[in-house]
């Protein structure tokens, strides 16, 4: 089985005679492409010390990272100053007193009523909403003015506008409340643990 | 321009040195003898260009370890290039797959046929075997490789290798009778 037949010796023999392609120009220019690509990663690895140069192209990069923080940190500092800016002491009496809600996001405020809140030193997205009284709904057609002014709600006990309040959460809990816990067994006190020698008895 | 002559120890020193045009002068020594093996694996010139490519390119880089005391120049460049072209024929697809037979049929090929044909035809025929069994019938047939060694380098079992072999002469044969009417 091992041994070779003859047609395998008359392949063989043909095989050797088999004209070459005039390809060795072609080919030696791959080549000398590839050897040309490697002598980089030779001189890289061969530890030139700190005379070599430094491959070329990483400054850009580096300056790239160096700016983009310097933005970004020159943006959140001039961002926290101006939000800093913004905040101003709220006096009480702009400030609806009413135990169930003490503010609502109101985004739909006319630009009149925007602008005056913005001069006002307040911020510009979040306004106090005013609440009104069935007093001023009555005077509502009155004053057609859409100035924005906080009123104090007339909150009495016999009130029919009562907003309905959640009940109070009760958390179901096993432990104990609080409270210094009392050390060992009620009736029994550290005399009572006192190791007292026997006195000897004489007479055994 | 004139070519410089080198002789065998200049020739290898020189490439040693990484001297470009030692290296230059190396490849065209070797180019017939390397081309040669390499169309063997390959189904068209630029098969082969590839494979001559990335030997000789193997060859540069390693030329420091070759060892004038485990074997001749010719014979380590021959080693590469086959090996180059096994990678080569194993990344064509359909490569991998596993046979095993346990009697290997001996088909008997027309000697007299093929002693009529020219060596491009009968490269032609080798071309169109499945990539594995042209393999292992050129490892074989024209290398005079074992079933073992065939083995060992393609990573098949020798069983595998003799069935390809048997493939391959069932093929031959069938395309000497197809070429013959």
């Amino acid at each position: 089985m091992d041994q070779k037949k003859p047609y395998e010796q008359t392949i063989t023999s043909k095989l050797e005679a088999l004209p070459l392609p005039n390809m060795a120009d072609a080919i030696w220019a791959r080549i000398e492409a590839g050897l040309d690509s490697d002598i980089p990663g030779d001189d890289d690895d061969g530890g030139n010390g700190p005379d070599a140069p430094r491959p070329r192209g990483w400054k850009l990069p580096v300056s790239f990272v160096i700016i983009g923080a310097a933005i970004v940190t020159v943006f959140l500092l001039n961002k926290n100053s101006s939000v800093r800016d913004n905040i101003s002491p709220v006096s009480p009496g702009e400030i609806p007193v009413s135990t169930n809600s003490p503010a609502i996001i109101q985004p739909a405020t006319p630009p009149a009523n925007r602008q005056q809140n913005q001069q006002g030193g307040q911020s510009p997205g979040i306004t106090f909403a005013p609440r009104l009284s069935s007093q001023d709904s009555l005077n509502a057609g009155k004053n057609d003015s859409l100035a924005f002014v906080p009123i104090i709600p007339n909150v009495s006990p016999d009130s029919s506008l009562k907003r309905p309040v959640s009940p109070p959460i009760v958390v179901a809990t096993d432990t104990p409340p609080p409270g210094k816990k009392s050390k060992g067994v009620k009736g029994v006190t550290d005399d009572d643990y006192k190791i007292v020698p026997a006195k000897k008895d004489s007479t055994r | 321009m004139q070519a410089v002559e080198y002789n065998m120890d200049e020739l290898l020193s020189g490439c040693v040195a990484g001297n470009r045009n030692v290296q230059e002068a190396f490849y065209r020594h070797f180019y017939s003898f390397a081309m040669t093996i390499a169309l063997r694996y390959s189904r068209d010139e630029q098969d082969a260009g590839d494979i001559m490519t990335n030997a000789f390119l193997k060859i540069f880089r390693n030329i420091r370890k070759y060892d004038p005391s485990k074997g001749t120049l010719h014979s380590w460049i021959r080693r590469l290039v086959i090996n180059e072209g096994l990678d080569h024929i194993k990344s064509r697809k359909r490569f991998s797959e596993e046979v095993e037979v346990e009697t290997v049929a001996d088909p008997e090929i027309n000697n007299v046929a093929l002693q009529e044909m020219g060596a491009e035809e009968i490269m032609n025929m080798v071309k169109r075997l499945p990539p594995a069994t042209h393999a292992v019938f050129v490892m074989y047939a024209v290398e005079g490789y074992n079933h073992r060694e065939i083995g060992e380098k393609l990573n098949i079992s020798e069983g595998t290798s003799k069935w390809h072999l048997s493939e391959a002469r069932k093929a031959l044969q069938k395309q000497l009778e197809h070429l013959k009417y």
